[in-house]
């Protein structure tokens, strides 16, 4: 049988796109900062460093397509925040989903696991486990991009 | 499987690109780790020729549920509630997705005898052959009857067509013994669901499977959420410290591959996105790290810190952090984790390795800001090393996460790059993929953990333990870096690969850790580590 792969499931593909436009948003971030070769021991390399982190997540999620729900918040936190930038908006609180009461366990877990995971707030506690199998599996996937990147880049 | 999937794949890349591409191929790809099930080879499916490198599959079979599982579970429980949403929620190629799936699903349940679900191995083969869906979905809801010992049988529609996605709805029957009005019948039904998704998560995340009990699996899934959130943050850091430049064609695969992708709608609207974070000021960027931590308990922290902008020089910027800061933030992370956790011992080592790595530090004035914080630390001594190890990782990282707060919060002031936290950040070698079967290689995932913190003490000049949880770790030769203190657990045992070619070639070098030009390096903890000369 043929086996079909969709690129929003195959970690092959994911794994591909992600590498390509997180090897893009490097390139345009050292082309920005331009000259200065080394940004030793300061607030630039922290800037760096965060503006990286930001890439490296906008890209896995833009890799992974609008169809997961996470990915989806990522994208659009993405977009809120640019156009935050642009005029400034008051802080709205975010939208509680629909808890199922029956799994609410203890130490208050669910609720950690709903911040951790992007977008987890609005979803009932299936869903929740849905998205965090794939987030589990493409932040897997990015770790091992990002780890060969530098491998290569500092060889 | 394979050779179909390879036919797959050139006729496109290799094709229209060229060099460029093979290049990135060769980033992105590792070689195929072939014999070990089609499932992993699915996943290298690149032609092995272009393959090199970043798709390598090191992680371990039995960590590799078909991946497409959550999304079929998605699939069929939105199809038997509503079928109209499930037709029009997936794209018209997901018939072909769920006779994928069901495929290697069965693949996976014939080449994985070590698997902890008891897998229908008889039934499946037969059963998916016909009905993909269906088939599948029978298969699921006997696993569900068998790891479960409530009695609840729920029956898949027959009436459904063949490849059909659409089930109209579900026969819930109820056994004997068992209350029948729809409302328990319909609340059982649920948790089975909800218990069969656990179980998948459970085999998602490694060394979840000995567990039982939603609270704890919860708990590791938690946890290795954060850890790997962290070392997305760790790689992203060492990155912007390396500065890569890489000079591919890029812009000419990202054009072909966007003909080729399905999602066209979000590619053009969230690329530029990306650029504006360059040039963001600090407080931007703070925002951004609640955006992708969102982690409730940074929140408070960070509110506080853009309070008080009278940080200015390294010495009084870490004096105060110390006293008001520090108290206010670990009162807090206190509260909240009820069980802190160092030994006296381990309190002492990391004493004795802050002055050592001290002598190095540049900054003179945090020799006394270090004395003090761990002054503090030793206040805290508590006993208890055991289980609470992932939370000595988590609270430590908390804490890693506050100095680097702190110092964000005030781009304009020049704070020493030391941060003032000084506490001992520890990695277990089980967030990075180590199996702990002892029949399985973990070298890659130890010497992860050993690279990241290496890292962590050329970056930071923190010193960096790696924790080995117990259990059995089949590797080839280690290599220490400085920085790096190992801690095997008492019940861990770290074994020496029997093969040649895990040593380095002279003999001379024959060791299953060496450290060579490392300097702050040790191994600690009353674990074992073997040779098994008498092997090779």
């Amino acid at each position: 049988m043929k086996i079909a792969k969709n690129p929003h499931t195959n970690p092959t593909s994911i794994k591909t796109r992600f590498a390509l436009r997180f090897l893009r948003a490097i390139n345009k971030l050292s082309n920005d900062n331009g000259t200065s070769p080394r940004p030793l021991n300061s607030a630039d390399r922290r800037k760096r460093c965060r503006a990286i982190r930001a890439a490296s997540y906008a890209s896995m999620a833009s890799a992974v397509g609008p169809n997961k729900a996470w990915s989806r918040a990522v994208l659009r936190k993405i977009r809120n925040r640019t156009k935050e930038m642009i005029k400034p908006r008051t802080r709205r609180g975010a939208a509680r989903g629909s808890m199922n009461p029956r799994k609410e366990l203890g130490l208050g877990q669910e609720k950690e696991l709903r911040e951790l995971v992007p977008g987890g707030e609005a979803m009932d506690f299936r869903r929740l486990l849905n998205e965090t199998g794939h987030y589990i599996q493409c932040l897997r996937a990015q770790v091992q991009v990002m780890r060969k990147i530098l491998h290569y880049s500092s060889t | 499987m394979e050779p179909k999937a390879e036919a797959t794949q050139p006729h496109f890349r290799s094709g229209e690109m060229g060099f460029g591409f093979d290049e990135i191929h060769s980033l992105i790809s590792g070689p195929p780790e072939t014999g070990r099930n089609s499932f992993t080879a699915l996943l290298e499916l690149p032609p092995p020729q272009a393959v090199k490198l970043l798709v390598k599959e090191d992680f371990p079979a039995k960590h590799l549920p078909p991946p497409i599982f959550p999304s079929n579970i998605d699939l069929i429980d939105r199809a038997s509630k509503l079928s109209f949403f499930a037709s029009a929620d997936h794209p018209p190629g997901s018939n072909t997705i769920l006779s994928a799936s069901s495929s290697m699903k069965v693949e996976i349940v014939k080449q994985e005898p070590t698997d902890s679900q008891p897998h229908p191995n008889s039934s499946s083969p037969a059963v998916s052959d016909q009905s993909p869906k269906s088939g599948k979905r029978r298969e699921r809801e006997k696993k569900v009857k068998e790891s479960n010992k409530k009695s609840k049988k729920v029956v898949a529609n027959e009436a459904s067509e063949d490849g059909g996605e659409k089930l109209p709805y579900v026969h819930v029957r109820a056994r004997r013994g068992q209350a029948t009005d729809s409302h328990s019948l319909a609340e059982r039904a649920r948790r089975e669901k909800i218990n069969a998704r656990m179980k998948l998560l459970q085999e998602l995340v490694p060394g979840c499977n000995k567990i039982s009990g939603t609270a704890m699996v919860l708990d590791e899934i938690i946890n290795h959420v954060q850890a790997l959130q962290h070392q997305v943050e760790f790689l992203s850091m060492r990155l912007a410290a390396v500065n890569p430049r890489i000079d591919f064609n890029l812009d000419a695969l990202l054009a072909a591959e966007r003909r080729s992708s399905i999602d066209n709608g979000y590619m053009g609207m969230f690329t530029p996105p990306i650029w504006p974070e360059g040039p963001i000021n600090g407080n931007r960027q703070l925002e951004y790290q609640q955006l992708w931590q969102g982690d409730e308990l940074h929140q408070p922290v960070w509110s506080r810190e853009e309070d008080t902008p009278n940080f200015i020089t390294p010495e009084t910027s870490l004096l105060s952090y110390d006293s008001s800061a520090n108290s206010v933030q670990k009162k807090e992370l206190l509260s909240i984790v009820p069980d802190v956790f160092l030994t006296l011992k381990h309190v002492k080592s990391l004493q004795d390795e802050s002055l050592s790595a001290l002598k190095s530090a540049e900054n003179g004035a945090l020799k006394e800001v270090k004395r003090s914080t761990v002054a503090r630390m030793f206040f805290l001594k508590e006993v208890d090393m055991t289980r609470s190890n992932f939370t000595l990782y988590r609270i430590q990282s908390l804490l890693l996460l506050l100095p680097l707060t702190l110092l964000r919060s005030h781009s304009a002031a020049s704070p020493v790059l030391i941060l003032p936290s000084d506490l001992p950040l520890s990695l277990s070698v089980g967030d990075y993929g180590a199996t702990a079967t002892g029949r399985h290689y973990d070298t890659t995932a130890i010497q992860s953990a050993i690279d990241d913190c290496a890292s962590a003490f050329s970056l930071q000049h923190r010193p960096c333990q790696v924790y080995f949880p117990p259990g059995n770790y089949l590797t080839a030769t280690l290599h220490l870096k400085s920085g790096v203190l190992l801690n095997i657990s008492r019940n861990a045992t770290i074994l020496g690969g029997t093969k040649l070619e895990d040593y380095p070639e002279k003999q001379e070098k024959w060791y299953v850790v060496s450290a060579e030009n490392a300097e702050e390096v040790g191994i600690t903890g009353g674990g074992r580590s073997t040779g098994r000369g008498w092997s090779l």
